[in-house]
């Protein structure tokens, strides 16, 4: 069972994606604001981070910033978005996310963003 | 006499009481309120928490789940129900439902409005409606809204016209969303004003409907309130329905110059040229505003049989922005029909008067500018035949140019200037020059000399300095005349600093003859050559021109770039600052001369600027220091 | 009875204390009414309603944010960042680069990648000449348009950023101002909600960012202050713009928007010439002859007043950049007041000749005079010993529970609408800057202010001063 990490900073958001992602067959972490989510990164199950970019006290973008060049890992991550305006997405992208979704979110959709992001990284011929 | 002041002490000692309690109680009703606040808080928080799983569970229920969930899913529902008797429970979940919805899209997004009516949330918004207090009813509608209860349409209707303006606002909105035909009902009953943010809102509303037909706008032309032909007129605007051809030309006589203004909008936009003979007719009655809108409209749908009106216009206007229109609208319809020496004059004083707008007719004078640009700041490339401009003699450029300009070329170059900017004179006639700005200053009225001065600029011409006495010693206007004098003050200490900007400016225009070259470039191939040609000829601020391409995605004009890099920074190396200089001028004078070589005259800016590339391809191509021909 | 001259000094002295201080407390109490008002009003319409759809829009307007720059090399490309994240689409930011001597410009290039826009050489007819005009190379900073000019001081920065603009409306700021995300779709909509007058002008709030957590060009976490001189600060701007602006917005007599977050309709500021340079104070000045311009024409019109806390600043931590501060404010206080005198008492421009600018004499400028010359008579009285001390203390003590009473309600409203600072331990700090306000930071005020009417004065004796072009720097 793939292991994701959700940083969602309002609970009934967060509590409800829990909720769809577990019922499509993931097991979820959630983490309220940036610091939670930087330390359970310490554990080693976890397969992606979704997580919100507006954060308190450590922004989604400062957590791809601090995975790819600190952790040096490239697990994948999916940034959610309150306002989808193109410098948000570009600069995501360039930081070295994976996905990116803005709100209002789609559960539905979200969930195939997230496996089509981890089908991806499976697949050997992606990773360049 | 002692008495009185012993009242007012004894006065002052009871209202400082009072002030005194009235601080002590404002203090502790901060702590108070602080304490409120955080209590509903915590307990929306808890609630929140307490609730999220069940309401996710509700959510994503669906009939295909495992009966062990069905029954959790119904036992959840049952523990609901019950609790909705508690009007606050029914406060926190509505709040969170709203909450949560504002997150969510699609299927969820239904689901949780489908739960928000299930559970007769509505019921308590339509209470609200009943309230006497405004922003419980607009907050009642609003609700309405976000949850897209349709029924509450009818209910909302009655507020469209509600005297207090924020209720009115919101029914607009809800009217607007509830309904696919909400914005028929609204345009046809509306009689308030209608704000240009309610505008957006409502198009932003209608963008986000799917597959929404919009109505034919054109039929609300004929209301006769003028705010909802105003917003009709933008909604043709929007959906682009260029039908209403007639009603739109009519409106162009419109009472209220605001429609008018949509209108012309529209005829432009939509190309309604039988507009023009009655645009024609209304000219004269019409504001400045509108005289400079129709004049735009000529501009871009008039003929050649406009010209003649336009002509009018502009001799006949006292208006200095309108003339300049006028004859910005031949040119556009005609272009160079203005440039002729008869009207160089006027051109040029019109643009001058242009100065305070000129960002918003930029484009208009696009070619004065780009001219006047260039001499004062680009000497070298005036030289280039791209000029309209008959009047300068096109000179071969030599190694100490920069003296030159300073002396007889830039007197030339500032009179012209001064011409381009102060509309004072042809150019031919350069004696006698200084009397006529004074007669023509005098010519000015109050409000025109004023503007003069204002928009008055020092361009180095000792002939500005003695119209600025002129205007001192006679000006009757004491603000005026007092602008004058301090400008004449300040130029006069910053003469000397002024002058050796120039010489500063020659030096420091030393940007890359490249930029230009490029910008015309269709194709990468040139460009590729360009490239190579910079590294070949050129210096440091080539190095700038080509750092861009370094990470160009053609993998190929990158490489170029950073092999053009380091032969330029190799070059460098050799040679020393003097040497370059000199260097640097030869290989310009060359470009410009093989330029004024190629272009004809009488071609225009871009075929010129084109022919010029293809030339420097060649020379490129036969060039053996570029490494990589022929790609 | 005889005439006794010590009685009549006292009488007359105690008389001019008596009115100056009804006046006072009457004004305020009607200030804190109209504020309260306006607040409670401006709350409840805003208090629902998605801002954000807007934003995407096509037909929203546009705005320019134009934001100069005189050596702010340390800072300017974090600024710069956090002005391009605005949520909004139709806006530019235009930075102007005032002649930095420092590496401004070249930091700023080199982190945006811009290059010279050739295509733009523009004028130079309202500002020093502009040295040229760069954007960028890429698409992400498409928005961002950096204006090299000579140096010619902040008001001449920001109308050369003006003259350039092509958009609807221009945003003044300073460059080292926090804008919150949501700040022009406030601004936006402030100048497009009204039906029946123009909106000319839209000013907002200043809060207080010393100590604030920072991040990114983002407010992470509002917190108190930790230097005095800032927290007494705080309380002073909580107290002008949560209650004064607010309630001038109420009967539309606004006369200043604040130069670190102004907005304004291109076209008339354009028209009025854009910001006076010969003067400190031309954030005022503008809306002065902004409003002039519209009561001339008689054309309806508003200036616009946003209470939300879109603008967080950095305010000095020292006495001497303080007082400095103050004094130039003053200065540019009776200079705009001096070039509008027409305007005083003048029934042709409605409240503004009739409430307005009197209280803009008598509050700002004359206040803190009668204030300095009372300390003074206090004390030649103390000395003569003609001082009625049961009376001069009663006064004192009403002036100051009231100047307490007001400071402590502008606080309260501080947590009733915006509630930002939450833990009491920064509640009672900041009562307890209430309470010692009027014996410490009050006087430094004061003192400022008659150390500018002093300079003025003699500025004034040594006839034309050639006028001097300063730079301007974060204080």
């Amino acid at each position: 069972m793939k292991h994701l990490l959700l940083g969602e900073d309002d609970p009934m958001l967060a509590s409800l994606l829990k909720y769809k992602l577990e019922k499509a067959g993931y097991r979820v972490s959630t983490a309220e604001d940036g610091r939670q989510v930087k330390k359970s990164l310490a554990d080693n199950s976890i397969d992606m981070i979704i997580t919100d970019i507006m954060m308190p006290y450590f922004s989604g973008m400062e957590l791809v910033d601090f995975v790819r060049n600190i952790l040096r890992s490239d697990l994948p991550i999916l940034l959610i978005s309150s306002a989808s305006n193109e410098e948000n997405i570009l600069k995501a992208f360039s930081l070295g996310a994976d996905d990116f979704i803005s709100k209002p979110v789609s559960p539905s959709e979200l969930q195939v963003r997230i496996a089509r992001v981890m089908g991806k990284i499976r697949n050997p011929d992606a990773i360049n | 006499m002692d008495s009185i002041p012993q009242i007012h002490t004894n006065l002052l000692w009871d209202l400082a009481l009072l002030f005194g309690v009235i601080s002590l109680a404002y203090f502790t009703s901060i702590f108070v309120l602080r304490m409120i606040n955080r209590r509903k808080v915590a307990e929306m928080t808890y609630f929140r928490k307490e609730w999220a799983e069940a309401i996710s569970h509700i959510v994503f229920h669906s009939n295909e789940d495992p009966v062990e969930e069905q029954k959790a899913y119904l036992r959840l529902k049952v523990k609901i129900r019950a609790d909705l008797a508690r009007p606050y429970f029914r406060k926190l979940l509505s709040e969170m439902l709203l909450d949560l919805h504002k997150d969510l899209e699609g299927h969820s997004a239904d689901t949780v409005r489908q739960l928000f009516r299930d559970l007769q949330l509505h019921h308590d918004c339509y209470d609200k409606l009943k309230s006497m207090r405004w922003p419980r009813i607009s907050q009642g509608i609003h609700e309405l809204t976000q949850m897209q209860v349709l029924e509450a349409y009818f209910p909302i209707t009655r507020f469209l016209n509600d005297r207090r303006s924020i209720i009115r606002k919101q029914s607009e909105l809800a009217i607007v969303e509830l309904q696919t035909e909400g914005i028929n009902y609204f345009l046809n009953t509306t009689r308030s004003a209608i704000s240009q943010w309610q505008q957006l809102k409502m198009i932003e509303l209608l963008e986000q409907k799917t597959d929404y037909q919009p109505p034919a706008f054109k039929q609300w032309l004929l209301s006769s309130h003028t705010d909802t032909v105003l917003f009709a007129l933008r909604l043709i605007l929007h959906f682009q329905q260029n039908d209403g051809k007639k009603s739109i030309i009519e409106l162009s006589k419109h009472i209220d110059f605001r429609v008018r203004h949509e209108a012309l909008r529209c005829i432009r936009d939509f190309g309604f040229e039988d507009a023009l003979p009655l645009l024609e007719k209304l000219f004269k009655g019409c504001d400045l505003d509108l005289k400079l809108d129709i004049l735009d409209t000529f501009g871009q749908l008039g003929s050649t049989e406009d010209i003649e009106f336009l002509e009018n216009c502009a001799a006949q206007s006292k208006d200095f922005l309108i003339a300049s229109k006028a004859l910005a609208a031949i040119n556009q319809i005609e272009p160079d029909r203005v440039l002729p020496s008869v009207n160089l004059e006027s051109v040029k004083l019109s643009y001058a008067n242009e100065m305070p707008q000129w960002a918003d007719d930029r484009q208009s004078f696009e070619v004065a500018e780009v001219s006047f640009y260039e001499e004062v700041e680009f000497p070298v490339k005036t030289r280039k035949p791209l000029k309209s401009k008959e009047a300068k003699p096109e000179e071969p450029l030599e190694p100490n140019f920069e003296l030159n300009l300073l002396d007889g070329d830039l007197e030339d170059q500032v009179e012209e200037q001064l011409g381009v900017v102060h509309t004072v004179k042809p150019l031919e006639e350069s004696s006698a020059q200084e009397e006529d700005y004074k007669l023509f200053y005098q010519r000015l009225d109050l409000e025109e000399r004023r503007n003069f001065i204002r928009n008055f600029s020092y361009l180095g011409n000792p002939r500005e300095l003695e119209l600025l006495e002129y205007i001192v010693e006679f000006e009757t206007d004491d603000e005026t005349q007092f602008q004058a004098f301090q400008l004449l003050k300040s130029i006069q200490a910053d003469t000397r600093a002024a002058t050796a900007r120039v010489v500063e400016e020659v030096h420091e225009s030393e940007h890359s003859i490249f930029y230009q070259l490029i910008e015309f470039t269709p194709d990468n191939d040139l460009k590729k050559n360009l490239i190579q040609e910079a590294g070949a000829i050129g210096d440091r601020k080539e190095i700038a021109f080509l750092k861009p391409f370094l990470t160009n995605e053609d993998k190929l004009i990158s490489k170029l770039a950073s092999r053009a890099v380091e032969r330029i920074e190799a070059r460098l190396l050799e040679v020393s600052e003097e040497d370059e200089y000199a260097w640097r001028l030869q290989i310009l004078a060359k470009y410009s001369q093989e330029a004024q070589a190629i272009s004809a005259p009488e071609e225009d800016f871009e075929v010129s600027g084109f022919d010029f590339q293809f030339d420097l391809n060649d020379f490129a191509l036969n060039n053996e220091a570029s490494p990589k021909n022929g790609v | 009875m005889a005439f006794n001259p010590e009685h009549f000094v006292v009488h007359f002295i105690n008389a001019l204390f008596m009115v100056f201080t009804s006046f006072l407390v009457i004004g305020f109490l009607l200030m804190g009414y109209f504020s309260t008002r306006n607040s409670l009003h401006y709350i409840h319409k805003n208090s629902f309603g998605n801002l954000e759809s807007i934003m995407a829009s096509p037909l929203a307007p546009s705005i320019t944010i134009i934001a100069p720059a005189y050596n702010e090399g340390a800072t300017i490309v974090e600024n710069i960042r956090s002005l391009l994240s605005l949520h909004y689409v139709n806006y530019e930011v235009m930075v102007v680069n005032d002649g930095s001597k420092d590496n401004t410009l070249e930091k700023v290039i080199e982190a945006y990648d811009l290059v010279l826009d050739p295509n733009t050489k523009p004028l130079m007819e309202r500002s020093k000449p502009i040295r040229g005009v760069y954007r960028s190379t890429r698409a992400s900073f498409s928005k961002l348009v950096v204006i090299d000019k000579e140096n010619g001081g902040k008001s001449d920065a920001l109308n050369a950023g003006m003259y350039l603009s092509d958009k609807d409306y221009v945003g003044c700021i300073d460059v080292d101002c926090l804008l919150l995300p949501d700040a022009l779709l406030h601004v936006v909509k402030a100048f497009s909600q009204r039906t029946q007058k123009e909106v000319i002008a839209v000013g907002g709030v200043i809060r207080v960012a010393n100590s604030c957590k920072i991040d990114g060009g983002k407010l992470e976490e509002i917190r108190l202050p930790e230097n005095w001189l800032a927290r007494f600060q705080l309380l002073e701007y909580t107290r002008s713009f949560l209650l004064g602006r607010m309630a001038w917005g109420r009967i539309d007599s606004l006369l200043i928007i604040s130069g670190a977050f102004g907005f304004f309709n291109r076209k008339i500021a354009t028209a009025v010439g854009g910001y006076d340079t010969d003067t400190v104070g031309e954030d005022m000045e503008i809306v002065f002859k902004m409003r002039r311009y519209m009561h001339d024409r008689s054309a309806p019109y508003t200036v616009e007043y946003i209470p939300d806390p879109l603008c967080w600043t950095e305010v000095p931590e020292t006495t001497e950049v303080l007082l400095k501060q103050r004094d130039r404010w003053a200065r540019g206080n009776m200079e705009t007041l001096s070039k509008h005198r027409k305007m005083l008492f003048n029934p042709a421009y409605g409240r503004l000749g009739m409430i307005s600018y009197p209280y803009w004499l008598f509050y700002e400028w004359l206040s803190p005079i009668l204030e300095f010359l009372g300390y003074g008579l206090i004390i030649l009285c103390f000395f003569l010993g003609v001082i009625n001390s049961s009376f001069f203390l009663a006064i004192t003590a009403t002036v100051y529970l009231f100047t307490v009473m007001f400071s402590i309600y502008a606080l309260l409203w501080d947590v009733y609408t915006y509630n930002q600072y939450t833990r009491p331990k920064d509640l009672l700090i900041l009562t307890l800057c209430a309470l010692i306000e009027p014996f410490s930071f009050h006087p430094l005020v004061v003192w400022a202010a008659i150390k500018a009417n002093y300079k003025k004065l003699f500025k004034i004796q040594s006839g034309w001063g050639a006028m001097t072009r300063r730079g301007f720097s974060k204080a």
